[in-house]
């Protein structure tokens, strides 16, 4: 089926204090990659600034939405806001992010539309047929399957975090930000936000954490391993450790990966300063992405490590902490 | 007593052409972990040397060199003991086994495989799970090396059914004190050959020789397995339903027993519930969690009926049902957490952590007013202590550990007193010392209590031949140098 | 309160499912079938919902024969009656598809109880093929809210107050009923079934409702009703070898390098 006139696509994105969050961005690229000679059009709730920003990392103008029923976040809201830009700019697709917000706006958008959605895609690209070919993760990663919407538009898809790169901002690039004042019909809000709190976690979950960076005797000592919270915490990860470290007081023994402490399978592990000893190893082996620090060259955690430095922990740990800042933006 | 040679760098440099260099560890090298094992204390000592052996051939090239130097040797797996067995006492030269972790091949002719020493517990059940088999020894400790588990008769939760790891070792091959290699027992099954000595080496926790292969029986793995969590208010009904369950030609795969206090302290260890702690408003005092297995879910329906009207008739409060791989899953996990549970609310003096155990072995029907008995002596010393066991067998796990205020000297002092008094107890009442963490050296002397002087000589005898020099795993099991 | 909780029986999620080379489908063989875990919590938040207000569960799930299982599995653990959706026509529904049959299930189980539902509780995801979806298609089609990531639910003036888990905290949410709610793993366990209830379950009668039964259009069930399609399956790449990087001898800062490789390494890996 050809669907020429829907050619723009949509960049629902997520904003956090006046700027779109990477994957948004990346949501950007992802949209730019397969629109061919359509516009991507970024779509910022509230924010100019938002909306400057992404057009700076390729879209080829923005939305800001505003309205009275916008101030606090709701996803029917936004969904309809949403649903209501894509028939007006005849929409070929609409992205969002592959978080819970943004999985939730896809299924709203794409039902009250009467369409096709996919959630959580990792990989995209057109089709012979101008529709859009998404790489949508099964059982839990280990199969992969191809899905297209070929019989109706838009396509609303949510796009996974790390699945397809920002593009480099051009600062100053030209495109209209054009203010939309949205009304949403009162029987299309059919829930109310009554309170929204912010919590912050006490406890260590080791085995949800996606990111985990642990610390082994090579830290050398308790201060040391605070720095390896702020490597966490640039990353939105947890501070893991090995048996030595938590024996020498270090750190407490809620952080142990290992035989005796808990087993991870995080999708990012780092090693800094560990040895790589099988009581650690058989811990955090199932990690999907394995990053290792050690002095000695030899060390067994190498054998496991999808890159490893052969250095002292305490001298890679401040450098990689700038380096890895430097690229999440 | 033995003087031991010293390691000198040039006796380094030979186990490394041995090896290689990138193997051998000396020095400040050494990690810290290689001076103890899991139960820190009973001790901690650095070897001199440690070597990572990759081959049969390697470690009778490094034991070899050992013994025409007089030098200590003492052979490793996961380091995940409890009697400090694999401590180096003497220093000298560890020889760790765990590279050597291949699954040689399975013979499903005779139903065996063939492994090395150092594979993981973990990684033979996985493997055989996936291709419809079992080996059905199950201890707790899960990265334990099948070298390991076999130097301690490891037991576990399935022996109550299958019988302990002795049952399922057919051949091993031994590097003896000497350095020479030789192969025990075979794959047949059936076998009144000559003495056992295939029989001797298992449980003889690395003194008698080097065990670097083996050779493994497997079953069939049971199509379908399910698990049942019996509360009980009273330990009393939850011990006097075990013997129920045989007679009543059930057969359970696993059946473990364990009290209201170690769920509670498990709770707290994973943060939510484990078990329903009142039922039909009744408070569990101790629960029963069993496993069937069998060939279909009808069998195992039929089973599980019979074993929960059994259950009811002895007062339980209800019968819990785990028979979905998640429920099932979960029901163990609680219970193999205990371990850790028990161990994230001891406390840390010196370095140390302020916790001992034992896993003697009484008669079933005196496993309850034992347990009686042991938390009173607890109660008297001012000690805490958890337990928890093997209801089938009557394998008890009794932990005792320190609070933040004991000392450290003063926790060893009173822990000492109370294994004392609760190993005599169990003697007096017809059990024995260790059911499968084995003697190492935490043991020995209730050893000696346990089984009477001839019985040690007889054993240090047995051990002089295997090893003349006394350079295998000095000071464990039955000799103090 | 009536409550309505949807199922789905996937293979089991414990296991690492493969994709067969051969025929290009996953390799289930072997796999034990087992409830949806985000379908169990749906359930057991119901349950304790059912015990603290009142009320019947009703248990739903399209499937063929081999779903009734799961079915009594629920029936066990706190639902009261259970139908199993089954037709042909119904078979590769994607989630709009779903959405649509669901809802002229709800209405036709409304009316084999005489009463109207006021909550329908939902897994968030299926971990066979997690998609997000067919809560909010099912809501839509009903024309009642949803609300996703439900973490707690209870009864409020003029319907319910729910929690929502969000990325750094949670919401708190007045929502009218009817409503569907998609539920996200709370900080409990599914309970164990007590052998008196798995007995009865075991005994227990599930119908069967048809594409007749139900009503449906033959244009919006199956791949004729679907709005996405799965073309094709494949496994991911390989995991390659390791990169070891010793620090440079002859640059001024060999730590900087080295690192600064390492961290490239690991953006153009997609890890960070």
């Amino acid at each position: 089926m050809a669907f020429e006139e829907f050619k723009d696509i949509l960049v629902v994105m997520e904003v956090a204090d006046d700027a779109p969050a990477s994957v948004s961005l990346e949501n950007i690229a992802a949209a730019k990659s397969v629109a061919g000679e359509g516009k991507v059009i970024a779509v910022s709730v509230g924010s100019e600034a938002a909306a400057k920003t992404a057009i700076e990392y390729g879209a080829d103008c923005a939305f800001v939405v505003k309205g009275a029923q916008f101030e606090q976040y709701n996803a029917d809201a936004v969904a309809d806001a949403a649903a209501q830009l894509c028939a007006e700019v005849k929409a070929a697709a609409i992205f969002t992010a592959a978080t819970p917000a943004g999985k939730d706006l896809v299924a709203r958008i794409a039902s009250k539309l009467k369409t096709g959605a996919v959630n959580d895609a990792t990989g995209l690209k057109l089709d012979d047929n101008g529709n859009i070919q998404f790489t949508v993760p099964a059982y839990g990663g280990n199969i992969l399957t191809d899905v297209v919407i070929d019989s109706v538009r838009p396509q609303v898809a949510s796009i996974r975090g790390g699945s397809v790169s920002k593009l480099e901002p051009a600062a100053g690039k030209a495109g209209d930000v054009v203010v939309k004042d949205i009304t949403v019909a009162d029987d299309q809000v059919r829930y109310a936000v009554k309170e929204a709190v912010k919590e912050i976690a006490e406890t260590v979950n080791l085995e949800e954490a996606d990111v985990i960076v642990s610390g082994g005797r090579g830290m050398g000592s308790a201060e040391n391993f605070e720095k390896l919270q702020e490597l966490a915490d640039v990353l939105g990860g947890v501070v893991g450790c090995t048996r030595p470290a938590m024996e020498s007081g270090w750190i407490s023994r809620a952080h142990q990966v290992g035989q005796s402490g808990k087993i991870v399978a995080p999708k990012l592990y780092f090693a800094f300063g560990i040895s790589g000893a099988t009581q650690h190893v058989s811990g955090m082996i199932g990690s999907k992405y394995i990053v290792a620090v050690n002095k000695d060259e030899e060390a067994p955690i190498f054998d496991v490590a999808d890159v490893g430095i052969v250095g002292n922990a305490m001298d890679v740990l401040p450098v990689m902490i700038e380096e890895i800042k430097k690229v999440i933006g | 007593m033995a003087e031991f040679g010293k390691v000198t760098p040039e006796i380094v440099e030979a186990i490394k052409a041995a090896t290689a260099p990138n193997r051998v560890y000396f020095g400040a090298d050494i990690i810290e972990d290689f001076s103890h094992d899991e139960m820190t204390i009973y001790g901690k000592k650095m070897p001199d040397v440690v070597v990572d052996a990759t081959s049969t051939e390697e470690v009778s090239a490094v034991m070899k060199i050992a013994y025409d130097n007089d030098i200590p040797v003492t052979p490793r797996g996961a380091g995940t003991g409890l009697v400090g067995a694999c401590v180096p006492i003497y220093g000298g030269i560890v020889i760790n086994t765990t590279k050597m972790n291949k699954i040689e091949s399975y013979d499903l002719d005779n139903f065996v495989v063939h492994v090395q020493c150092g594979v993981l517990l973990n990684d033979l059940a996985e493997d055989c799970t996936r291709q419809g088999l079992m080996y059905p020894p199950d201890p707790g400790e899960k990265f334990a090396t099948l070298g390991g588990n076999v130097s301690t008769n490891a037991g576990g939760m399935r022996a109550v059914k299958y019988g302990a790891t002795r049952d399922y070792v057919r051949a091993m091959t031994v590097v003896l004190p000497t350095g020479e290699i030789t192969k025990f027992g075979s794959t047949v099954s059936k076998t009144s050959s000559g003495y056992s000595l295939l029989n001797l080496m298992i449980g003889s926790e690395g003194t008698l020789g080097i065990i670097t292969e083996l050779t493994l029986k497997i079953i069939p793995a049971p199509q379908e397995t399910v698990s049942l969590v019996i509360p009980f208010e009273k330990l009393s009904d939850c011990i006097a339903t075990v013997p129920k369950f045989k007679i009543n030609h059930l057969n359970p795969q696993a059946l473990e027993f364990m009290e209201r206090a170690i769920v509670d302290v498990s709770e707290r260890y994973v943060g939510k519930s484990v078990y329903p702690k009142a039922l039909d408003g009744v408070e569990a005092g101790a629960y029963l969690l069993v496993t069937f297995d069998g060939d279909s879910k009808e069998e195992l329906d039929n089973i599980i009926e019979t074993a929960s009207e059994l259950a009811l008739e002895n007062e339980a409060i209800d019968v819990l049902v785990a028979d979905t791989p998640a429920k099932i899953k979960d029901a163990w996990a609680a219970r193999s957490s205990f371990l850790e549970a028990i161990k994230s609310e001891s406390n840390w003096k010196d370095g140390e952590e302020l916790i001992d155990e034992c896993d003697v072995v009484v008669p079933l029907n005196e496993i309850a007013p034992y347990v009686e008995y042991v938390y009173q002596v607890g109660d008297k010393l001012g000690l805490r202590v958890e337990s928890f066991g093997h209801a089938g067998d009557g394998n008890l796990h009794i932990y005792t550990i320190g609070d933040d205020k004991i000392s450290l000297a003063d926790f060893k002092a009173s822990a000492e007193q109370f294994f004392d008094d609760i190993y005599a107890e169990a003697g007096r009442r017809g059990g024995l010392v260790s059911g499968e963490h084995a003697i190492g050296s935490a043991k020995m002397k209730y050893l000696e209590n346990s089984v009477g002087a001839t019985q040690m000589k007889i054993m240090q005898e047995i051990k002089k031949v295997f090893d003349p020099k006394m350079i295998l795993n000095p000071g464990k099991v039955c000799y103090k140098l | 309160m009536e409550i309505l909780v949807l199922i789905k029986q996937v293979p089991d999620d414990s296991v690492d499912i493969q994709l067969d080379p051969s025929t290009n489908a996953p390799k289930l063989d072997g796999v034990t079938p087992v409830t949806n875990a985000f379908d169990t919590y749906a359930l057991e938040m119901a349950t304790r919902f059912k015990e603290a207000n009142g009320g019947t569960i009703t248990l739903a799930t399209i499937g063929d024969d081999g779903a009734v299982s799961s079915i009594k599995e629920c029936l066990a653990v706190g639902g009261d009656k259970g139908f199993l959706i089954k037709d042909d026509s119904f078979a590769d529904s994607d989630p709009a598809a779903k959405g649509y049959i669901l809802s002229k299930a709800a209405a036709k189980l409304e009316e084999l109880n005489g009463a109207k539902f006021d909550i329908i509780f939902a897994g968030k995801e299926a971990t066979d093929f997690s998609k997000d979806l067919v809560p909010a298609y099912l809501a839509q089609e009903l024309g009642v809210p949803v609300v996703s990531d439900v973490i707690a639910v209870d009864p409020a003036d003029g319907g319910l107050l729910v929690k929502q888990e969000t990325d750094t905290g949670y919401n708190m949410i007045d929502v009218a009923t009817p409503c569907v709610l998609a539920i996200q793993k709370p900080d409990y366990d599914p309970r164990y079934p007590t052998i008196k209830n798995k007995m009865k379950a075991r005994k227990a009668q599930v119908p069967v409702l048809t594409a007749a039964d139900l009503g449906t259009e033959a244009d919006k069930v199956g791949a004729a009703g679907s709005l996405t399609k799965t073309i094709g399956m494949h496994a991911p790449a390989k995991k390659q070898a390791g990169v070891k990087i010793v620090p440079p001898a002859d640059v001024e800062n060999p730590i900087a390098a080295a690192t600064a490789q390492a961290v490239s390494i690991m953006a153009e890996a997609k890890v960070l």
